[in-house]
């Protein structure tokens, strides 16, 4: 009789379960069963020891796990105890599966509490043997890498790509789950050195990496830690989250932090020992013109898309930290800690020993703007939150050493002071500490680091606030675009300089080479090349990061609006005129928050597209408000900065109607933007080094050329017509005397260098004469000669400029022109350009090519000519023809004729020569009256005479502190260029003269006793006619 | 005769601002009036070792001669600078060039000099006797502080004798 197969009982089934997640066994194995299987003598030692059935069960299974770790076993499969733990929990995940589709439930149930069990158990011990190696004995092969590589290997496989670590198992995943349950522990010291041995061995995958390289499964896999409440927490208090010492300097904690390395990456140009590996201008750039333009596009597309998935993979491992309130200070602290070690950033030469590198800086600056996005919203919503008191009370970041907006040290510590009278006595001590570092500051022109430091002491003092996220956000970002993305625009700019100078002087070189050759020109030639070549990677490589990143530089450019649009809140908003007195608020912010947000302005401009969809009206109305603002914005350059943006914006520069609107359609534009350049004219005149005196032209060309814009749009002129009228004697007057000053500093520099270039010309091209010279001579002329070259034509273009300026202008604007204290110097600089021009000297001027020198005779004889006209028609008194014979230097009777002559050779409209010729007229009968007059006066007593030109006074004031008397148009002409007495130089304007009335009364007395006098003559010589008659025969 | 054409015998002509055939019919402008009185007062009462006026007809360029003081390595050398006034004078000041190559820091290698009161420092009471006396000044005591020529500063400073000895050379080759 067969009798039915009989069913296991649930205990049977456990003890196969167990077997089979543990590959072990308590009966001796027999041959056909799998090799991977183990026989525990001990363990089924105990248990029949124990008198229980020889089965396995839950309640020995830790036991059994434990025997089979600490065994060694002949017939164990070659494995570390930690791919054994894994293969356990995955044999249990797939026993777990068969279980799912057993029938009886109560089975089922008990079934799956075993696998949950052995899962937990596997975890279990898998924690504990990663944080005590040495705990169970591994097989030496299989461990390679550090003691948590096996864990590091399933994370990067659990978030894709390729396993790039050795080691068994090859690229095997994670047991669905394990992470998880291994991360999930509640129990946090249990995790945290494992955790932070992975976050270890992630920083070192990542070290020396660039963009080229494999960094992508290292990120993810951080990623996917810290988004584990125990990995967050134990990334934040790793001892090297923001590592100490007294070595620690920017570029230490961009190498060795934790997250420093991420940062790292980059395809920027770094110090050769720190930079990362595949080289990335090598690799993408070397020898770019013989690359194909759709090879260099690919690469150019490959750079910012790595980039930006670094950028968005970073933002968001300190997102997760932020957003959990155990990790959020750590996070601020290891970014304020970024930015105060690496201040010296912003000087022009950085150190990359000691400083992090541009790549760091640029990637945090894309980072730190992804978390800025919550609150740049469109309409700025949230900017209320921004305290401008965290500038100077920030225990975090060092913001109060920076160079204030329009407040000395001393300045923002008085009135931090004179808003916390409660901690006078603290304040008083450091403000002792203060003078004294002040002192040795001063001394020795140290930085403002110290400084910087003892005033956040002090502020710390006197108030300890909680600032929000959103405040510290933005300051931070500020901070860290000044030092990360702005700089390396500024890095790029030197770059480009230094490529175009490498490019001259090897054109030179090449010249020079092809006329004498020599074996040092030879190598010269060669050590340029290769210096061009890496110039232009590294060229590269900037416009693959950062120039081609069109949402970074947008990204950038909603941060600084909001910037823009905080400031202003501090003056009170969007109107002018601004407040009588700047507030200490607004004063007391550091400079850079808008010098930055000019020169990322600037750069974006010259970027195509870079400012598609960008909302401009809040920066220009900033602009219009503070560029001749110098009680709010004291540094002239940051303001001539600001007519920088302007001209890169105006609508023939930019090539788009889309700016025209900003200077055609707002109405602070149309009241304030003529009347606020003309003031920034006047206020930029510094004349001081050699720099800043051409500083100076280059800021006035930049303001000259908005001008000319500007008097061509209606609105813009009658706005201009407004001003001269109104402030004739005030800013209009100042401007207009600059204007001139700077013609005529100009254009005489201009031809005086044109006959010296001619005749360093005329040596160089008598040919014998020039080669029989030392070879170091004749460089040295060659070199002059290019040097002349470039200043005639740069002066040469200014002027043009300027006389042009005066050219348009002068026709509906004259009255400024004839004051008595302008119309000499307008007259005797017309007289004396007019002579060079048609005089007996103009053939000197002759060039072979005047293009080339931005020198057209012709078109400047014919703008000179038209100012003269429209100031004769303009001149309703008459004045200016005396004005113009007054001029002894220059005019004379030829000259109108000659002028005239010239005009009509060259094609002058005839109405404009025929009024010309009238005024030649006009001035030539003045002459003829002024000798008459000059003659009838004779001898002048030297009392009556101006000290300064000597010239009969007409108006004589004293002048208050040297008490010396000067007619007042001579003083007040003065006035215009220098506030001060010219003979003590103390201080002096035009109301503080004082009119000499008796002086005046006995000079008028004196013009008309000479007159009287030679009525008197006149009528003596026909009585002495007369008389000669009567005389004669007497005599006889 | 076009202004810019080329050829036609361009020869080069002396600097004027006015030659016999343009001779003024009216009296000097008013920066001539103070010129004139400059050159009495000067030939009135000349500066020590110094003279200078007007270089031929033209008014507004001056020829000055310097003589080396004693106990200077610039000692017995004879000096010619250049002296032009701008239009603006004398609210602008006047360019004053070496002619004679002169060793000195505060004198560029064009032989432009160096001086406060030749920039911003210019005040429209100051005369070409003070500035010729100025002139003389920085001779006897050099300015390496606000050095126009770095290297020779380095040299006044750091080895004075050797500054000196080169040049005492210099005004023997240039000035003597």
């Amino acid at each position: 009789m067969a009798a039915a197969k009989p069913q296991r009982t649930p205990q049977e089934v456990e003890d196969i379960v167990i077997r089979k997640i543990f590959l072990v066994s308590i009966t001796e194995i027999a041959t056909t069963t799998d090799s991977r299987i183990v026989y525990l003598e001990l363990t089924a030692a105990e248990i029949l020891s124990e008198d229980k059935e020889l089965r396995l069960s839950r309640d020995c299974m830790e036991r059994v796990l434990i025997d089979r770790l600490s065994g060694e076993f002949a017939g164990a499969v070659d494995e570390s105890p930690f791919q054994y733990l894994v293969g356990c929990y995955h044999r249990a995940h797939e026993e777990g599966k068969k279980i799912a589709n057993m029938k009886d439930k109560t089975l089922r149930s008990e079934m799956e509490a075993v696998v949950r069990q052995a899962k937990k158990l596997c975890v279990n011990y898998c924690r504990i043997h990663l944080a005590n190696p040495e705990l169970f004995p591994s097989r030496g092969s299989a461990n390679s890498g550090g003691a948590n590589s096996p864990l590091l290997s399933l994370i990067l496989a659990e978030v894709g790509g390729g396993n790039v670590f050795g080691g068994g198992g090859g690229g095997a995943k994670s047991p669905p789950g394990f992470l998880e349950e291994f991360f999930r522990d509640p129990d946090f010291d249990s995790l945290d050195k494992i955790l932070k041995g992975l976050y270890e061995e992630l920083r070192g995958s990542v070290m020396k990496v660039s963009a080229l390289g494999n960094f992508q499964d290292s990120l993810r896999a951080l990623l996917y830690l810290v988004r584990f409440p125990v990995g967050a927490k134990s990334l934040v208090n790793h001892e090297w989250w923001i590592p100490k010492g007294v070595y620690m300097n920017g570029r230490a904690i961009e190498m060795t932090s934790i997250l420093g390395p991420f940062f790292h990456i980059s395809a920027l140009p770094d110090h050769a020992f720190f930079k990362g590996q595949p080289d990335v201008g090598q690799q993408c750039f070397s020898d770019a013109s013989t690359r194909r333009p759709a090879d260099l596009l690919s690469s150019f597309s490959t750079i910012k898309t790595v980039m930006n998935n670094l950028y968005d993979g970073l933002a968001e491992v300190l997102l997760i930290l932020l957003k959990s309130q155990d990790t959020r200070e750590s996070v601020l602290e290891y970014l304020a800690e970024a930015i105060n070690i690496n201040a010296s950033r912003a000087h022009i030469q950085v150190d990359p020993i000691t400083c992090a590198s541009s790549g760091m800086f640029v990637n945090l600056s894309a980072v730190m703007l992804r978390l800025c996005e919550p609150f740049l919203d469109a309409n700025l919503t949230k900017r209320d939150k921004i305290d401008a008191k965290y500038v100077h009370c920030s225990n975090r970041l060092k913001l109060s050493g920076l160079t204030a907006l329009h407040a000395s040290s001393e300045e923002v510590t008085e009135w931090l002071n004179s808003k916390n009278p409660a901690t006078t006595g603290a304040t008083n001590q450091y403000s002792d500490d203060q003078k004294r570092l002040q002192q040795s500051q001063e001394a020795s022109s140290s930085g403002s680091n110290n400084f910087g430091e003892l005033s956040n002491e002090n502020s710390a003092r006197a108030e300890k606030t909680k600032y929000s996220f959103i405040c510290e956000c933005f300051f931070m970002t500020a901070r860290v675009l000044n030092l990360g993305l702005l700089k390396a625009f500024s890095d790029f700019k030197h770059l480009v300089q230094d490529i175009s100078r490498c490019e001259d002087a090897l054109a030179t070189l090449k010249a020079m080479q092809e006329r004498t050759p020599t074996p040092q020109a030879e190598l010269d030639i060669n050590r340029l090349e290769k210096e061009m070549e890496l110039y232009s990677q590294e060229k590269l490589c900037y416009e693959a990061q950062i120039l081609r990143d069109n949402t970074l530089i947008q990204n950038a450019l909603s941060l600084y609006r909001l910037m823009i649009i905080w400031l202003v809140g501090l003056v009170g908003g969007f109107k002018m005129p601004l407040p009588p007195t700047c507030p200490m608020e607004f004063a007391t912010m550091p400079e850079h928050f808008v010098e930055d947000a000019m020169e990322l302005l600037i750069f974006a401009s010259r970027i195509p597209k870079a400012l598609d969809g960008v909302v401009l009206e809040e920066f220009m109305n900033f602009i219009i408000m503070f560029m001749a603002s110098p009680e709010f914005i004291k540094n002239p350059y940051l303001r001539a900065k600001m007519v920088e943006v302007l001209n890169c914006w105006m609508p023939r520069r930019s090539g788009s109607t889309a700016t025209a609107t900003l200077f055609e359609g707002h109405q602070l534009s149309l009241e304030y933007l003529v009347r606020n350049l003309l003031k920034l004219y006047v206020d930029i005149e510094f004349t001081g080094s050699h720099t800043q005196f051409y500083d100076k032209f280059n800021i006035r060309h930049n303001i000259a050329e908005l001008l000319e814009y500007l008097w061509q749009v209606p609105s813009h002129r009658n706005a201009w017509r407004q001003i001269a009228k109104e402030e004739e004697k005030g800013v209009y007057l100042n401007f207009l005397n600059f204007l001139i000053n700077d013609s005529i500093y100009l254009l005489d520099e201009s031809l005086n260098k044109i006959l010296e270039l001619k005749e360093l010309e005329a040596e160089m091209s008598n040919t014998v004469e020039w080669e029989r010279r030392p070879v170091q001579e004749r460089q040295e002329r060659t070199r002059l000669f290019h040097s002349q070259e470039n200043i005639i034509r740069i002066d040469m273009k200014l002027a043009n400029e300027d006389v042009s300026m005066l050219a348009f202008t002068s026709e509906q604007i004259t009255a400024p022109f004839l004051l008595p204290e302008m119309v000499e110097r307008v007259a005797s600089m017309l007289n004396y350009f007019l002579l060079q021009l048609v005089g007996p000297q103009r053939k000197s001027l002759s060039l072979k090519d005047p293009e080339k020198y931005e020198f057209r005779p012709k078109h400047l004889l014919k703008q000179i000519v038209h100012i003269y006209v429209h100031l004769a028609r303009g001149d309703t008194n008459s004045i200016f023809p005396a004005a113009i014979s007054k001029d002894g230097r220059s005019y004379n009777d030829q000259l109108f004729s000659a002028g005239a002559d010239v005009l009509h050779r060259i094609g002058e409209d005839g109405r404009i020569i025929q009024e010309f010729i009238q005024l030649g007229a006009k001035a030539k009968v003045a002459a003829s009256e002024a000798m008459d007059a000059e003659a009838t006066l004779g001898e002048i007593p030297d009392e009556f005479l101006d000290p300064i030109q000597y010239t009969l006074m007409k108006d004589p004031v004293i002048l208050p502190s040297s008490r010396i008397t000067v007619d007042r148009p001579v003083i007040q002409r003065h006035l215009l260029s220098d506030s001060t007495d010219p003979f003590n130089r103390s201080h002096l304007t035009a109301d503080m003269l004082i009119p000499d009335d008796a002086l005046k009364a006995r000079i008028e007395e004196f013009v008309r006793s000479q007159e009287m006098k030679k009525h008197l003559s006149l009528q003596s010589t026909k009585a002495t006619i007369q008389t000669t008659n009567g005389e004669t025969m007497l005599v006889d | 005769m076009m202004i810019s054409g080329g050829g036609g015998g361009g020869g080069k002509s002396s600097w004027s601002s006015s030659t016999s055939s343009w001779v003024p019919t009216t009296s000097v402008s008013a920066s001539g009036k103070r010129i004139q009185r400059e050159m009495v007062e000067l030939n009135n009462d000349p500066p020590p070792d110094c003279s200078a006026g007007p270089k031929g007809d033209n008014l507004y360029h001056w020829i000055a001669t310097i003589i080396g003081t004693p106990e200077t390595p610039y000692q017995g050398g004879i000096f010619f600078l250049d002296i032009k006034f701008p239009i603006d004078y004398p609210f602008k000041p006047p360019e004053v060039v070496f002619k004679t190559r002169i060793y000195h820091c505060n004198v560029d290698p064009d032989g432009r000099v160096s001086m406060g009161i030749l920039k911003d420092d210019w005040s429209p009471a100051l005369t070409i006797t003070k500035v010729l006396l100025e002139v003389r000044s920085i001779m006897t005591n050099p300015d390496p502080y606000n050095a126009v020529v770095p290297g020779i500063a380095h040299l006044y400073s750091g080895d004075r004798a050797k500054h000196d000895d080169i040049a005492a050379e210099w005004t023997v080759r240039f000035a003597k």
